[in-house]
């Protein structure tokens, strides 16, 4: 993986940063780092193969998350989708599809208890 | 053939018409899609931005695939891009180790020899027979919405150009519609600037919708429900900002279907009320 000369060619082909949000001149030196599409052309457009998505994942961990990323991250916890899904199932039946059947309270605690430590 | 199919939130949750079509025209094409109702979320953008746990809740879905014995079909970019991204990842053994740890206590575990596809690949795979089938030739000038993540990055999608995709027009074009070109055809429609900003989210989607307009299409083509989310379910909101940007959406095998010749309800047509002026 290469390292950012601050060249700008990320942020020449950044969405968020076409629509106004301030940016420097790299997206990894950007302050908010949660207004993005996730479309990845940052990552094809850096002539030095800088690990973008891994590097912005990171710095997120790091930083409060916005007030959308939480209720998302909560019902992720809670009914295994980012989306509501209440009344879905009523409006499957109108279509003629079959229902979702929402993953156990106990499979979702084990698939997203912290990691444990490295041995 | 037979495939499961992901819908993953947005699709499930809003579209029920993308997995009807999809459903219908896979169908004709001899390719079974089998109900996946167990599945969790991909993880999304959301868990990888929390930490490392992402990868358990990607591959106990892949890990329910395998149980079954099936490769996956996705609908939208951002699952494909996921499960691709942990597909990858699981080719180190060490943390393959780690992952089927915990899914060992919920008796499953994961290889990674499930594929996962999006529906535009698996189109493009049976592209001879797609042309087969067309019946009705389409007389339409339509938009194309590439579907990001189903090419980029292109270490992790492994298909079509990463900066200027071709297989979604190759596809449209077998129907007689004309996709046309426009300015910003290759920019992601930014649905998921929403999430943080809805007025970004709205600029970006009036933007595009607005050159598509300009450039003569009266419909926009969309392979994932996060850019008819944005497209379709913030019409109203686009149209305050920009009154001209508007075009009705089109699912992908919704307009295959109807180059097939099917009826627009086998399509989910009347669902959200699609229009073709």
């Amino acid at each position: 993986m290469g390292e950012c000369t601050r060249c700008g060619a990320c942020v020449r082909v950044c969405i968020a940063a076409r629509q106004g949000l301030a940016t420097g001149a790299s997206v990894l030196e950007r302050s908010d780092r949660f207004t993005c599409a996730g479309c990845w052309k940052c990552v094809e457009a850096c002539p030095e193969g800088v690990d973008i998505y891994g590097l912005m994942m990171q710095s997120r961990r790091y930083r409060e998350l916005p007030e959308s990323y939480k209720a998302a991250v909560r019902r992720i916890q809670s009914t295994g989708y980012a989306m509501p899904a209440e009344g879905v199932n009523a409006i499957r039946e109108m279509y003629g599809l079959r229902p979702i059947r929402r993953v156990r309270r106990r499979v979702l605690e084990k698939l997203l208890r912290a990691s444990e430590p490295e041995r | 053939m037979e495939r499961l199919l992901y819908l993953g939130c947005m699709v499930y949750n809003r579209f029920p018409d993308y997995e009807i079509a999809a459903k219908a025209v896979l169908s004709r094409l001899g390719i079974k899609l089998r109900d996946f109702h167990e599945f969790t979320c991909c993880s999304s953008t959301f868990m990888p931005s929390v930490g490392d746990t992402w990868i358990y809740l990607a591959s106990y879905n892949l890990a329910l695939a395998e149980r079954r014995e099936m490769d996956i079909v996705t609908l939208c970019g951002t699952c494909t891009g996921v499960f691709k991204r942990a597909l990858l990842m699981l080719r180190d053994e060490a943390l393959r180790e780690r992952v089927n740890s915990r899914l060992a206590e919920l008796d499953l575990s994961v290889s990674g020899r499930a594929g996962v596809s999006h529906l535009l690949e698996v189109l493009t795979q049976q592209r001879e027979r797609v042309e087969r089938e067309i019946r009705s030739p389409l007389n339409l000038k339509v938009a194309l919405q590439h579907p990001c993540n189903v090419f980029r990055p292109r270490e992790i999608a492994r298909f079509d150009d990463p900066v200027r995709p071709s297989a979604m027009r190759e596809m449209v074009e077998l129907t007689g519609a004309e996709a046309v070109r426009y300015p910003l055809e290759y920019e992601c429609c930014g649905s998921a600037l929403l999430i943080t900003s809805e007025s970004m989210g709205i600029s970006s989607g009036a933007d595009k919708l607005l050159s598509a307009r300009e450039a003569g299409a009266r419909a926009m083509v969309v392979a994932c429900g996060n850019c008819a989310y944005l497209f379709d379910r913030h019409r109203d909101r686009i149209a305050a900002v920009r009154r001209e940007a508007q075009l009705p959406v089109l699912f992908l095998p919704q307009l295959l279907g109807l180059a097939f010749g099917m009826h627009g309800r086998e399509l989910g047509l009347e669902i959200r009320g699609v229009e073709l002026g």
